[in-house]
């Protein structure tokens, strides 16, 4: 089985709070971590679709954006 | 391709499997009770994910014929119908019986399902399938339906557990979802190959594209201001909750991570609507976001190498996007 820790490891992400502080926004954070390139991009494009940690709860979407296609029937 | 047509066909499988199993009027209402539902073939007509993820992976791997994997997409119907009525038992989503006539029919039904499931694989074997490859089938469903079981009851376990640690959270969640969906590619491509290669690049895009969809769910029951689900109230230790109680571990403790322990210890001054703030601004939700979003980029990343591999890979494509 292929798990999380296989390759990214707890620590490269357990500093997001602190190292999201050090960059202008989260997206300039994620590209300093050490993802491939192909990760790197598709969790940024992911990760366009949520606020940042900082934006007020009023302007928060009414519930989670899809990441994934949701109608996978027809 | 996926057709009404193909649904109508599964629809049919079914019906004519669990007719056939003369269970008494009884069971029977139980049994296609269980395997109704809004996002089931019965009685809409609109399966499942792993449903038509089975369909997909087939025509990836090579099948030529969806109307030849129809006995593994009713297997699958049933074996989910089954894990339903247990989730739904065990997430105070299912009235609990109070009486050992209920009960017995509860599990009679589960177990009716269980078996069910193995009735529609056999029925690979009077229809020309190669009974090492019906034998390879029914091998996946036991392996990773077994898995399936190991996650839920992880899942109940942390319930009562504070120190549930972020990586045993994440690998709660893969067994009790991802090993499911990575049953359906699996099933599907092995009912289309014999080729081990692309059998097992498919059982890993189940992998982690299962995952992806398990932690969209962990996130959408949490997200602020978002309706009420029952994770928070019965203290699951999804991924973003294991990475707010560890922040303190992991030397990071603040406000809001303090809240969501609080929460977690039983004060009653904090609602959910305060957890669900106090994940976000903690970063939870974000973390969460971001373990789904490489999730997705392994996805994708197996989804060329099947392109490579000359596999028609449109239908998995789709999913992605």
């Amino acid at each position: 089985m292929v798990t999380f820790a296989d390759s990214v490891t707890r620590d490269k992400l357990s500093g997001l709070v602190e190292g999201v502080d050090e960059h202008d926004s989260l997206g300039e954070f994620i590209n300093s971590l050490d993802f491939s390139w192909n990760e790197k991009e598709v969790i940024n494009e992911s990760l366009a679709l949520l606020p940042e940690l900082s934006a007020s709860p009023d302007v928060l979407p009414a519930k989670a954006p899809d990441m994934i296609k949701g109608d996978w029937w027809i | 391709m996926l057709s009404a047509q193909t649904s109508e066909l599964i629809r049919d499988e079914i019906v004519e499997i669990v007719s056939l199993a003369d269970l008494g009027t009884g069971l029977r209402t139980s049994v296609l009770d269980a395997l109704g539902g809004k996002t089931r073939v019965l009685p809409e007509g609109k399966p499942n994910l792993c449903s038509a993820l089975i369909l997909r992976s087939h025509v990836c791997a090579g099948g030529k014929d969806v109307s030849e994997v129809v006995p593994v997409v009713a297997a699958m119907e049933m074996l989910l119908a089954a894990y339903d009525v247990v989730d739904d038992l065990e997430d105070d989503e299912l009235p609990l019986p109070d009486n050992r006539r209920d009960l017995g029919q509860i599990l009679e039904t589960v177990c009716s399902l269980l078996m069910l499931c193995h009735t529609s694989i056999g029925r690979l074997s009077s229809a020309d399938m190669p009974p090492a490859r019906v034998l390879r089938l029914y091998q996946v469903i036991d392996k990773l339906g077994a898995d399936a079981l190991g996650g839920q009851s992880l899942d109940m376990a942390f319930e009562l557990l504070t120190d549930v640690s972020v990586e045993s959270a994440l690998n709660a969640s893969s067994l009790k979802s991802a090993s499911l969906v990575r049953c359906a590619a699996e099933l599907g491509a092995a009912a289309g190959t014999g080729d081990e290669d692309t059998i097992r690049l498919h059982a890993h895009f189940g992998w982690h594209f299962g995952l992806v969809l398990q932690l969209m769910n962990d996130i959408s029951a949490v997200w602020p201001g978002g309706s009420k689900k029952s994770d928070l109230r019965l203290k699951k230790k999804t991924l973003p909750m294991a990475f707010a109680l560890n922040l303190t571990e992991m030397g990071k403790d603040h406000q809001h991570s303090r809240i969501v322990k609080r929460y977690f210890d039983g004060d009653t001054a904090v609602s959910e609507d305060d957890v669900k703030f106090a994940l976000w601004r903690c970063g939870a939700i974000h973390y969460t976001w971001i373990v789904a979003g490489t999730a997705k980029a392994r996805a994708g990343a197996i989804v060329r190498m099947l392109d490579q591999s000359r596999c028609n890979t449109t239908e998995l494509v789709e999913l992605l996007n």
